[in-house]
């Protein structure tokens, strides 16, 4: 990309994202978001995440593999698997973070 | 606000670092300050890298900032009724922090036993300041020190496991994990589509498949108990 579309992009999504997070402020008192809209948009953000998250995780090289999904095999989703863990009884991001990075580290240098 | 401002900082520094591998260091400081919504800064950057249009940056980027617009309709009730410059600086304000512990606080249902919306404003920028302050300052040093740390150490993966930090505790039920399954399966199933419209593929799927679980769970009640008083 060429240094004016990525300003481009920037300003692009520094409207956008202030957009969202004051829609319903901007609004004012008028509108109210129906309740199964509501339970719909639940489930979009985390889903966004997911996406973006899975085939860094689960594709070697953005290559699709059986030996990609298995974490014996690959070293990005056993380090997930056990940081995710971490995480979920812990709800400690920087403990999450350098195990994982440790762990993948570590594992790499084993594998490769 | 101590313990939050650590994670905070943490993927601040993971973003900054992030940012400096893939934009010059004025672009990545512009979009640090400008920007301030990690999220949308660290799932741009892949789409950069791969130099594909501005408007798959900004689908992604509005897919990604969904949730902000759930917590403004938390806000509305608390502020809807301040002067429109008010209202904007609150916005721009919210972050996932500040806003659960805000809330957490003031909950939008009991508003008539809550001090006035002055105390309430004082209090969201109290959260906020901290939350701008140890996100800024950590992304700022994370983009300075990101040509010392070699590539090697693929400091990207950091970057996915601070998203997958945040994703993790956004479904914490049965119809969550089924959606985020789906919404997986569906993102590698599409990895070669083009304009990564796989990413639009997992979120309609997995939004129809959490309404399915979810109706479907509340649908078969435990026998003998009554659902009249539900909801």
């Amino acid at each position: 990309m060429t240094n004016f579309s990525i300003w481009l992009a920037i300003v692009g999504l520094t409207v956008m994202t202030a957009m969202s997070r004051s829609l319903f402020l901007l609004a004012g008192t008028r509108v109210k978001i129906p309740h199964n809209v509501q339970r719909a948009l639940r489930y979009a953000p985390a889903a966004a995440l997911v996406a973006l998250i899975a085939p860094e995780i689960l594709s070697v090289d953005h290559t699709l593999s059986m030996a990609a999904l298995q974490p014996a095999q690959n070293p990005k989703l056993l380090a997930a698997i056990f940081s995710g863990v971490l995480f979920f009884y812990t709800r400690h991001m920087l403990l999450m973070i350098v195990t994982g990075m440790a762990l993948f580290t570590l594992l790499r240098g084993h594998f490769w | 606000m101590a313990a939050p401002s650590i994670a905070i900082a943490t993927w601040g520094l993971v973003t900054g670092v992030a940012m400096a591998k893939a934009l010059s260091v004025p672009q990545a400081l512009g979009m640090s300050l400008l920007v301030f919504g990690g999220s949308a800064q660290l799932s741009s950057l892949p789409l950069i890298a791969a130099n594909l249009p501005l408007w798959t940056i900004f689908f992604t980027a509005a897919i990604v900032n969904l949730r902000f617009v759930i917590f403004s309709a938390a806000m509305q009730p608390h502020f809807g009724h301040l002067p429109l410059l008010r209202r904007l600086m609150l916005g721009y304000m919210i972050g996932d922090v500040n806003f659960v512990l805000f809330i957490q606080k003031y909950p939008a249902i009991k508003l008539e036993e809550q001090p006035d919306t002055l105390e309430r404003e004082a209090y969201f920028y109290g959260l906020s300041c901290c939350n701008w302050l140890a996100w800024q300052s950590a992304s700022v040093i994370g983009i300075l020190l990101a040509q010392h740390i070699p590539n090697a150490w693929d400091v990207g993966f950091a970057g996915t496991l601070a998203l997958l930090a945040i994703a993790i505790p956004l479904f914490a039920d049965r119809a969550g994990i089924a959606a985020m399954s789906s919404a997986a399966v569906v993102s590698l199933m599409g990895l070669h589509w083009p304009y990564r419209l796989n990413l639009v593929a997992a979120v309609l799927t997995a939004t129809a498949v959490g309404l399915l679980v979810d109706r479907y769970l509340s649908a078969t009640p435990q026998a003998g108990k009554s659902i009249k008083n539900v909801d």
